[in-house]
């Protein structure tokens, strides 16, 4: 890969396009892999290959700061607001998934809902 | 037509779900099921007594309505407009007001890229505006700015003791070259704290950005990240963070193309706590053995191998990228008079949602343990929070209120420290507590200098004794005494903040220390020479629950009739004290 130099940054930033219509982050930090997200990880990767998901993006992410509730993850879809999941385990995975990511519908029994963390201040959002 | 998303939470005194209901029923009603979706969450954020609403994607907030308000809410939605009156605004003066977040009282600035991006990826950390900061500095300041803007910022050292950041830049800088090293303290040891360790695990890039920054503008070339061994995933993070920043150029040889050159490497500590004490760590990263040494001189002057050394924890570097982008008035901006920017906060112990916050400086311990985390589990009673680990003190109910930053918590004997919270309630007894904190600083006192050495195993055996119910009224003035010799006359911080969770406690626990030594008795069952459970023959029914429960089988009686509790047998558990449903065991 070709070093960058000035400018570079800004052009990188300018032209990237996302390649996928969603994505899945699943907070895997220490505290949220001993809570057992990366079993919750392999199910998604599992469950979105079977069902020829590939323009959903399965993504890691570090501790969102809320423990209480790990595993969590956050579905963010087009035409839907990021919904945040906690304490899922492998049936939630998997109806997450089919319900969620396939038909829509969002699983009441397994939203967390924390408003920073959609409008939270992105510092960096001009 | 776009849809609607009504998130709703209710407090769990309200269990049959009033508002939700209500929403659904009224939703059925007026067959907007394709416009609305309703959505019970768990957790909105933040709780208050009443129920919340919350709808997207206006993203508007609603509190303090009644559930016969909820159709006005409903039928303003559906013509996409709100009901003024009860839309939630939180105002917090410290925050600057365009940037003002009306929803939420934390304020992300360390933690603003975690859960939103890849911390493996650097693509992602570029898309998010990362390294915009270090493009800013090689190209448009020069390191005399960036310490105008460092100083401008008002950001204090967040390892624990808050010195002044730009002023070390300004200090490091002006001593002769050319050989000058960049350090970052990542070896954090405090029980219950575990805010580096998220920040290096979620934004590795952020840490990295701010000590290239800090390279060039010192005059350094090389830094050293020192981490402990026990955080494996942070280590992996880091290492395919370096490798791929030098991929790309921004770090290493010739970064973005200019003739500044800056490497970065990591050191493994090997879990000692007295090696995050500045120059006990400089000591390790020598290989040398990890024991602190006098100051003056300070790293800034003769650090690792007797050159120039700049380190910083964790939190200040990540905090770096940010004030150089948005600049040092705005970071200024938030927060007190003396302490600017945000905190992070690792929020253990008897709370019920734990986790990491971010806030401004100049919030209180209330708005922390009660707004953003849920309050006390099981509504127990709130006793105190124990801020800087071992090294910092006690602080009670009666300053919840106060606005925390790092004078208002040293005026009130407690520290700032890295930022562990460790939330207490009433089944908390606070000699047991000191007595863990006090075995840990004995354990991990490196022995080199004898105040630390032997003072901190005599307050420990002098604890010991009152727990065993052996205390004597002057054995308060000997740990009162010996706190003094360790706080004035210890070599490194470690020894001279041993004391402090203890002479802290003895502020505002005195009555505590004294119903141990005087009367023999620790109300929270936690020092078990000093409790007894008995059975209350008034109020017992003889359910015998708590025979079938009691683990060594000390608690005899018939149905029906009052039970008795053999003390000789009794190992203290509290199991019987626990289970019984109507309260007929006493504990004290």
């Amino acid at each position: 890969m070709d070093k960058m130099k000035k400018g570079d940054l800004e052009k990188f930033r300018k032209a990237f396009k996302p390649d996928h219509k969603g994505e899945i982050m699943i907070s895997m930090g220490t505290c949220g892999i001993a809570a057992g997200g990366d079993t919750i990880y392999k199910i998604f990767e599992e469950e979105l290959k079977s069902k020829g998901l590939e323009s959903i993006k399965l993504k890691k992410t570090g501790c969102l700061g809320m423990c209480f509730c790990e595993p969590n993850l956050v579905v963010k879809l087009e035409g839907m607001p990021e919904i945040l999941y906690g304490n899922v385990d492998e049936k939630a995975a998997r109806s997450i998934v089919s319900e969620h990511v396939i038909k829509k519908n969002i699983l009441n029994n397994y939203v967390i809902f924390m408003p920073s963390k959609d409008t939270g201040l992105n510092i960096f959002k001009d | 037509m776009n849809k609607q998303y009504i998130f709703v939470w209710e407090p769990e005194t309200q269990k049959d779900r009033p508002v939700y209901n209500k929403i659904v029923k009224l939703v059925n009603e007026k067959t907007l099921t394709d416009r609305f979706e309703v959505i019970r969450s768990p957790f909105i954020g933040f709780t208050t007594n009443g129920p919340i609403v919350r709808i997207m994607p206006e993203n508007v907030i609603y509190t303090k309505f009644k559930v016969e308000d909820v159709e006005d809410i409903i039928d303003a939605h559906l013509k996409w407009t709100r009901v003024e009156k009860f839309v939630l605004t939180y105002d917090n003066k410290n925050l600057p007001v365009q940037e003002k977040d009306t929803t939420s009282k934390q304020f992300k600035i360390v933690l603003r890229n975690i859960g939103y991006m890849d911390p493996e990826s650097i693509d992602e950390y570029i898309l998010r505006g990362g390294y915009k900061a270090l493009e800013k500095t090689l190209f448009d300041l020069n390191p005399d700015k960036v310490i105008t803007e460092m100083k401008a910022s008002g950001l204090r050292g967040r390892g624990g003791a808050g010195f002044p950041t730009g002023l070390k830049w300004e200090l490091t800088k002006k001593e002769p070259g050319p050989q000058k090293y960049v350090i970052c303290n990542a070896d954090e040891g405090d029980p219950g704290a575990y805010m580096d360790r998220s920040v290096l695990e979620g934004d590795p890039h952020s840490v990295l950005e701010g000590m290239i920054i800090g390279g060039f503008t010192i005059g350094a070339n090389q830094g050293y990240i020192y981490i402990r061994a026990e955080y494996p995933l942070a280590i992996e993070r880091l290492e395919k963070a370096i490798s791929a920043a030098k991929e790309k150029g921004l770090l290493g040889q010739n970064i973005l193309g200019t003739d500044f050159s800056f490497d970065i490497e990591l050191r493994w500590g090997a879990g000692a706590f007295v090696c995050g004490e500045e120059t006990a760590l400089i000591a390790s990263i020598e290989g040398k053995r990890g024991n602190p040494r006098p100051r003056p001189p300070f790293p800034s002057v003769s650090g690792l191998w007797g050159k120039p050394t700049f380190i910083n924890n964790v939190e200040t570097w990540a905090n770096v990228p940010v004030i150089i982008e948005k600049g040092g008035a705005w970071f200024a901006s938030i927060g007190t008079e003396k302490s600017k920017g945000t905190k992070v906060f690792a929020v253990t112990g008897k709370v019920t949602n734990p986790g990491l916050v971010e806030v401004p400086m100049g919030t209180t311990i209330r708005e922390i343990v009660y707004d953003i985390c849920g309050g006390i589990q099981y509504n127990k009673k709130f006793k105190a929070v124990q801020t800087g680990g071992p090294s910092g003190g006690v602080i009670p109910e009666k300053f919840l209120d106060m606005p925390i930053d790092y004078e208002s918590l040293q005026s009130i004997g407690s520290i700032m420290g890295s930022g562990g919270l460790i939330v207490m309630d009433e089944d908390d007894c606070m000699v047991d507590v000191n007595k863990f904190y006090l075995q840990f600083s004995v354990d991990e006192s490196c022995g080199k200098c004898s105040p630390c050495r032997i003072g901190g195993i005599q307050i420990l055996s002098l604890l010991n004794k009152i727990t065993k119910g052996n205390g004597e009224k002057e054995d308060l003035d000997k740990i009162k005494s010996i706190s003094l010799a360790m706080q004035k006359a210890s070599l490194c911080a470690l020894g001279q903040t041993t004391p402090n969770p203890v002479t802290s406690a003895l502020l505002y626990f005195e009555d505590e220390y004294m119903r141990h030594i005087e009367n023999k008795k620790c109300l929270t069952g936690k020092c078990r020479d000093l409790v007894e459970y008995v059975v209350i023959t008034d109020k017992c029914i003889g359910c015998g629950l708590c025979a079938v429960r009691c683990p060594v089988k000390c608690i005899t009686g018939e149905k029906r009739k009052p039970y008795i509790i053999d003390q000789k047998a009794c190992i203290k558990c509290g199991e019987c004290y626990t289970v019984c449903k109507f309260a007929a065991v006493k504990r004290g």
